[in-house]
């Protein structure tokens, strides 16, 4: 089993910009993923990557409603990676990021 | 600094005259949105044609991005409580080298909707300081309020100009600067032109 859930963000839509857009997009992925699942090997809780390559736009409004959603919802990290390729993921991630705290890591 | 006055041409004054009118009238069908569908369909549309006009990529997905979040507030705190005619108003104007976008509506306005959250807010313009400033959410317990901060940073850090007003308050970023004032001019819901000029 891999330790690591990926969640390729351009397969939910390449424009991120709505609250109703948003929740609807965590409850159609919260089914598919083991959120708080512990890996039977370490014992811990398996990071879930969200992966924001090919994103357009991505608004505070959205991120909120998914990625907080999935943070509070897991029991480990949430690790969000191709953060920088797209201004605003790069904005909305950096304006965002003191409310998740060390849950959600950024690269 | 040149503050604009909703006034400017006739795309922002039909708007205003629209919002701010005492009966409701519907808006030409090319500007009216009654639903967040709509409006999320046509959000696309003017950012072609402001890169048409000369805007770099990055700028218009920042552009998406501010006018996605003020067309979608007025969605999400209007729903079920609109003045009388649902929906936005959405238009705008671009040429070579500059853009105008108006969005406005016949909602609760921001101090109605922030009063909701915090009883003791009893002007316009302490609602706009407070909606643009604080994280704070007209929907609570739901976990929202961060739209409008997010605008002004973007409109601080990246160019684009607004002007917004709410009752008689108005809030205008211009070539990064903040200014705050009253208008005698009262709308009841929210009206935002966001405007663009290449350097």
């Amino acid at each position: 089993m891999e330790s690591v859930m990926t969640i390729e963000m351009r397969k939910v839509g390449t424009i991120l910009d709505s609250r109703p857009a948003g929740r609807e997009a965590y409850l159609a992925i919260i089914s598919r993923i083991p959120i708080a699942q512990v890996d039977v090997i370490s014992g811990e809780f398996r990071d879930i990557v969200i992966d924001f390559a090919g994103v357009e736009v991505l608004t505070p409004s959205f991120a909120d409603e998914f990625i907080t959603s999935i943070a509070e919802a897991h029991g480990g990290h949430v690790r969000l990676i191709h953060t920088q390729d797209n201004i605003t993921v790069r904005k909305t991630l950096a304006f965002l990021r003191e409310e998740w705290g060390e849950k959600v890591l950024m690269e | 600094m040149n503050e604009p006055t909703f006034a400017d041409d006739p795309l922002l004054q039909g708007a205003f005259a629209w919002a701010s009118s005492q009966a409701a009238t519907e808006p030409m069908a090319e500007q009216y949105c009654p639903t967040r569908d709509v409006f999320t369909g046509r959000i696309d549309h003017c950012r072609s044609e402001a890169i048409r006009a000369g805007m770099t990529a990055d700028q218009s997905f920042l552009l998406h991005a501010v006018l996605g979040e003020i067309g979608n507030n007025a969605f999400d705190h209007n729903i079920g409580a609109w003045k009388d005619l649902p929906g936005i108003l959405f238009s705008w104007q671009c040429k070579p080298g500059t853009c105008s976008i108006v969005i406005a509506d016949r909602g609760q306005g921001i101090l109605q909707t922030l009063r909701q959250v915090r009883p003791a807010l009893h002007s316009d313009e302490d609602a706009l300081h407070v909606a643009f400033l604080e994280r704070l959410s007209g929907r609570a317990p739901e976990r929202r309020g961060n739209g409008l901060k997010f605008v002004r940073s973007v409109l601080l850090e990246d160019g684009l100009n607004l002007a917004f007003q709410s009752g008689n308050a108005r809030y205008a970023v211009m070539k990064k600067q903040e200014l705050w004032s009253n208008v005698t001019n009262a709308v009841p819901g929210c009206i935002a032109v966001v405007s663009w000029k290449a350097s």
